[in-house]
């Protein structure tokens, strides 16, 4: 089969041919999601080169287990899942969870790490979206959040930039879906105090 | 799901909902976010939207954790090169040969030469549900064993006097323990 015809499959295909041992098929399927992957992966470790390790990493620990994908999930929820527990496990490994830790390879403009970033919000009123539209677009909140500790980080992220519902987050970080709920309620209050004190003082003003 | 149904009472102005003190209530950070996410019950959703109807401050903190989101979906991301990535990964697969048989250390090499043979599905099967397997694998040495117990016992059954002099005395001899042979078998 030409490379141009693999494009023309579902990832389900795709997956039960390299299931079957089609390098190709498993290739097609890695050149559409490495992309998201790389993308989930950098906004949680917040380094390019070590995003491209994991996720290289990841996608090699799908090949080996393609035969345990069941097809009953997205393909793509599948190998983000082992992303994720990859990512994870390495956290863990490290000790890494507490804010402060990543570069997100920016050129460091903010400050020290850990230190509270001080973003162009000072005319914004107390309208919170006022404050938000008046962020220096999402490179900054980018910035705050690479600046989570890791815990509500990777909550935060796989809600609002791959909008996973809290019973899949649960499910993938292996946590009860009130302490989703709870840790994404913290990231969003620490983002909140990062990104601007109005926004805090605008609803109890 | 779960629905937070929890209020929070804090005093503010422009809101009309009142709590059992008459004072402002508003919804509490955890159940906001949950409204804007979708993730409420039914019941506490058509509560938040009443409570957000009257209550501005409650508004705009939902509205700012929406454009929250909103922003962090839109924030720049690196020029990834999907082809090297593609390039890499063939490369790492090609290193470990055709699917299963790459270097993960669990045994995944016999996995990836039984696979879609019965034996890689026992295997499948194994490692996807450990702990009932190794129940299942305990309770077939206890039985091995019991049987063999109960073969060996009918066996020895059948043997004569002298072949059960010969067994027993060539345990014992093994043993080092010719004493016992004497005394179990003193007149021979």
């Amino acid at each position: 089969m030409v490379g141009s015809e693999w494009a023309y499959m579902s990832d389900g295909d795709l997956a039960g041919r390299a299931a079957s041992g089609s390098q190709d098929a498993y290739s097609e399927l890695v050149r559409r999601h490495s992309t998201k992957l790389l993308n989930l992966a950098w906004r949680m470790i917040g380094s390019e080169d070590a995003a491209w390790d994991a996720v290289q990493e990841a996608l090699l620990a799908g090949w080996r287990g393609i035969s345990n994908f069941r097809g009953e999930a997205e393909f793509y929820s599948w190998i983000r899942r082992i992303l994720v527990n990859a990512i994870m496990g390495q956290f863990r490994k490290e000790g890494r969870n507490r804010a402060g830790t990543v570069s997100l390879d920016m050129p460091a403009d903010s400050g020290e790490p850990g230190e509270p970033l001080h973003l162009q919000v000072e005319d914004a009123g107390s309208d919170p979206q006022d404050v938000v539209g008046r962020i220096e677009t999402a490179r900054e909140i980018a910035k705050a959040v690479a600046r989570l500790p890791d815990i509500y980080k990777t909550v935060f992220l796989l809600r609002e930039t791959e909008l996973m519902s809290y019973s899949e987050i649960a499910g993938v970080l292996g946590i009860a879906e009130g302490t989703v709920k709870s840790r994404l309620s913290m990231a969003r209050r620490i983002l909140r105090e990062t990104l601007g004190e109005e926004v805090k003082a605008a609803r109890f003003a | 799901m779960r629905a937070g149904a929890a209020w929070c009472m804090k005093p503010t102005v422009g809101c009309n909902t009142r709590g059992r003190d008459g004072a402002p209530s508003h919804l509490d950070d955890e159940s906001l976010g949950a409204y804007v996410d979708g993730e409420l019950h039914a019941w506490a959703e058509q509560a938040a939207a009443d409570h957000l109807r009257t209550c501005s401050p409650c508004r705009a903190a939902a509205e700012a954790i929406a454009a929250l989101g909103s922003a962090a979906r839109r924030s720049e991301s690196p020029e990834w090169d999907v082809e090297a990535m593609v390039a890499l990964v063939d490369a790492g697969i090609s290193e470990t040969g055709a699917v299963g048989m790459a270097c993960e250390s669990r045994g995944s090499m016999a996995e990836g030469m039984l696979r879609g043979s019965w034996a890689g599905r026992v295997i499948g099967w194994v490692r996807s549900r450990r702990r009932l397997a190794l129940g299942l694998g305990i309770a077939l040495i206890v039985l091995a064993v019991s049987v063999l117990g109960v073969a060996g016992t009918a066996y020895r059954r059948e043997l004569t006097a002298e072949d059960k002099l010969l067994v027993d005395s060539h345990y014992i001899v093994r043993s080092g323990n010719v004493g016992a042979l004497l005394v179990s078998y003193p007149g021979r």
